[in-house]
């Protein structure tokens, strides 16, 4: 084989790797968040939570009332954050992905940066720290913060890899 | 003429005596809104366009229903309403002058020390303080607060407005 093709083989590959490397990175995962006040004052759950109410049965609260809902398209080291009550935002960054499973770091920002998710949930660590695992489908229950009234939890639904 | 006095004076006994009883027996009619207020977000639930007026006349910015009760009760009578953290809302009408009720509205439970009332907003009756609220009308008061935000709760006695619009 010539120096010329091989010179021209090496170049393609180059190419075409970083091509798949710039559709990684452009590539967005999607995410449907739900963040729900559940309290005990009543029993019942609010419009809009039929998807993820066996989720939320798990909490052992009785009563859920939506107060947001949002879908979310978010690239590989990206953060979006969502704004909760109590001057905090719920911030959602995928790390990873590999072997069909998304690595996603879950905090709060704001007055409740403090509150960690990972001190009560299984998590993996990764080279950029913690992270909660997904695959296809695949959902996530969280319980954040608390007042008298209850606590804001949140749920990861219809997450599309 | 001794006995025609006599009747007219137990005439005019008895429907003295029947008086106070119809006014006790005169129902208030009203729904009570239990709503949390904050400020995280724009939002209006759709489930509270009914009071939406009298929110909109507050200081926040996102509104979402926890509850909405519909009472009909004696004067004398007390609504109690559950509400987050361990407390109930109390709402009873006490007296009905013309088309004005005299309602008294409290908490007790954690929030008990919390009061509705000021000056401006409300009258003396025998009882203690009390709203006048016309037929029809909506009142607002501002509830307990936790750093999230505030419950709100509107007392709305519009339901004959509600039952010919069918709502």
């Amino acid at each position: 084989m010539s120096r010329r093709v091989i010179v021209f083989l090496l170049l393609s590959f180059a190419v075409l790797l970083a091509a798949t490397a710039a559709q990684a990175g452009e590539h967005k995962y999607g995410f449907k968040v739900y963040t729900v006040l559940a309290s005990d004052f009543r029993e019942g759950f609010g419009p809009d939570l039929v998807l993820i109410k066996d989720d939320l049965k798990k909490t052992g609260y009785t009563f859920f009332t939506p107060i947001n809902e949002r879908k979310l398209r978010i690239r590989l080291g990206e953060t979006q954050a969502i704004p909760i009550p109590g001057g905090s935002s719920f911030a959602i960054s995928p790390k990873v992905f590999q072997d069909k499973k998304l690595y996603v770091d879950i905090c709060l920002t704001g007055n409740d940066k403090d509150f960690s998710f990972y001190d009560s949930a299984p998590v993996i660590g990764t080279m950029a720290g913690k992270a909660f695992i997904f695959g296809e489908d695949d959902s996530l229950l969280l319980i954040g913060p608390k007042t008298r009234w209850g606590s804001i939890i949140f749920v990861i639904h219809e997450i599309d890899l | 003429m001794q006995r025609f006095t006599l009747i007219l004076l137990s005439t005019i006994f008895i429907a003295f005596s029947a008086l106070p009883e119809a006014g006790a027996q005169r129902k208030f009619e009203f729904d009570v809104y239990t709503v949390f207020a904050s400020d995280f977000r724009h939002d209006m639930g759709d489930d509270l366009c009914r009071v939406k007026g009298c929110l909109k006349k507050l200081p926040y910015t996102a509104y979402t229903r926890l509850d909405k009760k519909h009472f009909k009760l004696l004067l004398g009578r007390t609504a109690a309403i559950p509400i987050p953290g361990n407390s109930t809302l109390n709402v009873s009408p006490k007296v009905y002058y013309g088309k004005d009720a005299y309602v008294q509205v409290w908490l007790t439970g954690e929030d008990k020390g919390l009061t509705f009332y000021d000056p401006e907003n409300s009258v003396s009756i025998l009882s203690g303080p009390a709203f006048r609220i016309k037929d029809g009308d909506k009142i607002c008061l501002v509830g307990p607060s936790t750093r999230w935000g505030t419950l709100i709760f509107v007392i709305d006695t519009d339901v004959e407005g509600l039952r010919e619009k069918g709502i």
